[in-house]
């Protein structure tokens, strides 16, 4: 099943067009906590593609779903949790859900109470999203503390954005300790400069323009260094010394994902799909996406047509 | 009082000293962000015990489930009792004593360590820990049993000893004072700076921490000495150097110069700006100012700092 293409990327928005519930809680934009196993959600359940500028932060305590973003897709089982990406592709469906609870905030939401982003806590390096199951005592910690957030979000402290900011950054810091448990991992790969946070932060903010059609040029080192008002050659330096990625690995990895989600989830034409990125002649798209992937963009979609059919007649 | 009976405390292991002589369960941390025990510290054949007067150079909070003692801070004796939260603020000329220990808790942090780890500027977000007179508080059960659980959670982390143990701890730390505010000071806004308050201290440190936001936000890019700082209150300069040195225990320049050692070090971490901004932004004349001023007051020079700091 193709879910419907959207480029709706707020919140409430979102929530509104799947006909779900908008709780009077939900007073802003920047922050949100569902339960969703309350909403009345009828299962199976199929979500429409969209483009949230926010991150998802779900808690499953039971639960089985699946979570596509960009071109991973993530499967998600109970006493799992999940965090993923704004600026990306989304959908998401549910084949079962007991208890699982969502926070979506925003970057403004994160930059105002955590100056330096989700990075400094969270290392989602270039991946759309991390997922991971929990043990059972780390699980009922989260739980704990999700109800603890819900019951802020709907209370009338003053300073209720600040607690459950607070609460928030303590849940990624646990994420971020089970991670490095998993992954045996020290403190160490990326380094962290303003820089290279803003330098992200517009060339997800080109892609969004690109898609939504607002823009019609895909922006290279060049167009980046001029934004920030740096040299070119000090932007590729610095971006290349913290992250071990070029700009241009940065962005091509980016524009091959956004690619791939919509050749494999959407019914977009090649040539729709070639223009909305900037590509001036197909023949040009195509020989970009086969340098790249070693793979012509028409038999990934009639792969995974293939693939996808399979499974459901499997089923 | 005479001088000689005041003592300043700028090293961890002297405050171990005063606050109990021992380092163990008893007080856990570092020079940055440490916690007490204070029924582990004062064991009952040694009370009743006292501190002498001191200054300390970071904030602390005292936060008494069930004890009996005396505080003075700047001169004004308190009863401590059952159930009281009191916060002190750097620079303050305190002196503790315990007559019954049950149960007490205390934390002690640095400005620099909630900026770091959390990315809080006390200024924006807890404005009265920095401009008010700290009167003791009275806490309820309700909120005892918040902040305790909150407690608990800071010892076990402290020693967990985690990767993260910095951050989780600082991250603990804005919740226990997020508490505080919300229940004590809701709605509480700084002044703006053009309003006279009678205490010049409080003024001078208002004026400067406005300064100094203003020029972290590049909104100013020039430095003001004490002389500045006592026109803007309509005092002589030798008159605010003598109240500063006799309230704080330090001078107007070395309160500035301190503020403009973490104006620097921010800066510094940021790598949007040259070292060369950095010390125009601060108001050196010359680069070389800058560095001599910078090495010897953090044992770096900028450039290793920053070196450092993107390792």
């Amino acid at each position: 099943m193709i879910p419907q293409l959207t480029t709706l990327s707020n919140f409430k928005d979102c929530i509104a067009y799947m006909n779900l519930p908008v709780y009077k809680y939900l007073d802003n934009d920047d922050f949100g906590i569902l339960k969703v196993h309350e909403m009345g959600i009828s299962l199976p359940f199929q979500s429409p593609t969209f483009r949230p500028l926010f991150y998802t932060f779900t808690i499953v305590t039971r639960g089985i779903g699946t979570y596509i973003i960009g071109n991973d897709t993530f499967e998600l089982r109970s006493n799992h949790v999940i965090i993923t990406r704004p600026d990306a592709f989304f959908a998401s469906s549910w084949t079962q859900m007991d208890k699982v609870y969502n926070i979506t905030f925003n970057k403004n939401f994160l930059t105002e109470y955590l100056p330096e982003g989700i990075d400094d806590i969270f290392e989602l390096g270039a991946k759309n999203g991390y997922s991971c199951s929990l043990p059972q005592e780390t699980m009922d910690y989260f739980e704990k503390t999700c109800l603890e957030i819900y019951n802020t979000a709907v209370s009338t402290l003053s300073c209720k954005d600040e607690f459950m900011a607070n609460l928030i950054i303590n849940l990624l810091f646990f994420l971020q300790l089970q991670k490095y448990n998993t992954e045996n991992l020290k403190n160490q790969s990326e380094k962290h400069s303003p820089i290279v946070t803003a330098f992200r932060q517009n060339m997800e903010n080109n892609f969004n323009k690109l898609v939504s059609g607002e823009n019609v040029t895909l922006m290279r080192t060049k167009e980046h260094a001029n934004l920030l008002n740096i040299n070119e050659n000090y932007l590729s330096k610095v971006v290349s010394s913290c992250t071990n990625k070029t700009v241009n690995e940065w962005i091509n990895e980016k524009l091959i994902d956004e690619i791939k989600y919509l050749l494999k989830h959407s019914d977009k034409s090649m040539k729709e799909i070639a223009k909305m990125f900037g590509f001036k002649n197909l023949n040009y798209f195509y020989s970009y996406f086969k340098t790249k992937t070693q793979n012509a963009p028409g038999s990934i979609r009639k792969e995974y047509n293939h693939y996808s059919q399979e499974q459901s007649s499997f089923f | 009082m005479e001088n000689d009976k005041k003592q300043k405390f700028t090293d961890f292991y002297e405050t171990v000293k005063i606050m109990g002589n021992e380092l163990s369960d008893g007080h856990i941390g570092n020079e940055e962000f440490s916690f007490v025990n204070s029924k582990i510290l004062h064991r009952e054949h040694e009370l009743p015990w006292s501190t002498p007067l001191f200054y300390t150079t970071f904030f602390s909070i005292g936060f008494v489930i069930d004890a009996y003692g005396k505080i003075i801070v700047d001169k004004l004796p308190f009863n401590i009792k059952p159930g009281m939260l009191f916060v002190n603020k750097p620079g303050e000329l305190q002196q503790l004593t315990w007559d019954v220990m049950n149960e007490s808790y205390g934390l002690c942090f640095t400005e620099n360590f909630i900026s770091k780890y959390a990315g809080i500027s006390i200024y924006k977000t807890f404005p009265f820990l920095l401009f008010e007179r700290q009167i003791p508080l009275h806490t309820t059960m309700e909120m005892q049993e918040e902040l305790k659980k909150i407690l608990l959670q800071i010892v076990y982390e402290l020693k967990r000893d985690s990767p993260l143990k910095n951050k989780i701890c600082a991250n603990l730390l804005t919740r226990f004072l997020l508490r505080i505010k919300q229940e004590y000071w809701e709605g509480y806004a700084i002044h703006s700076p053009e309003i006279r308050d009678p205490d010049i201290v409080k003024n001078f440190i208002q004026n400067m921490e406005y300064h100094y936001d203003q020029l972290l936000k590049g909104k100013v890019s020039h430095i003001l000495h004490i002389k500045d700082y006592a026109k803007m209150q309509q005092l002589h300069e030798n008159y605010l150097s003598s109240v500063l040195k006799e309230k704080t225990g330090k001078t107007g320049g070395q309160l500035i110069a301190e503020k403009t050692l973490n104006a620097a070090k921010f800066l510094i971490a940021d790598s949007r700006f040259s070292i060369k901004e950095i010390s125009y932004m601060l108001g050196f004349s010359y680069l070389s100012y800058f560095s001599i001023f910078f090495k010897k007051h953090t044992g770096h020079s900028p450039v290793d700092y920053r070196k450092k700091n993107l390792q």
